[in-house]
């Protein structure tokens, strides 16, 4: 992963209200995030590529950058490879 | 506001 990831088709990012989180429903299985997965996935919009996902997480967390680009990478890759995410 | 970075953890969960 390394260029625009997306959400794959069928796979969305929700709000459970009724549980007070977000998920990630797909089909026959839902992905459950902690709080920086979750910023993470709030930047897959199809848009930003994977180089703005990072620098927008290196202005709001007190990180350095390679190490939010080394995480990000290694979340989106996992999420490829299940199939929710795909480098559009 | 500048938040403590941590490794992401996402659980998979069968909704079977």
């Amino acid at each position: 992963m390394s260029g625009v990831p997306r959400f794959a088709p069928g796979v969305r990012l929700q709000e459970d209200r009724a549980r007070g989180r977000w998920i990630v429903m797909a089909p026959e299985r839902m992905f459950i995030p902690d709080e920086i997965a979750l910023e993470i996935l709030r930047l897959v919009d199809g848009v930003r590529d994977e180089a703005a996902i990072v620098a927008a997480l290196a202005e709001t967390f007190a990180a350095p950058a390679e190490v939010i680009a080394a995480d990000v990478r290694m979340m989106l890759d996992d999420l490829t490879a299940k199939g929710a995410l795909r480098d559009g | 506001i500048v938040m403590a970075w941590k490794t992401p953890r996402i659980v998979e969960v069968s909704l079977a």
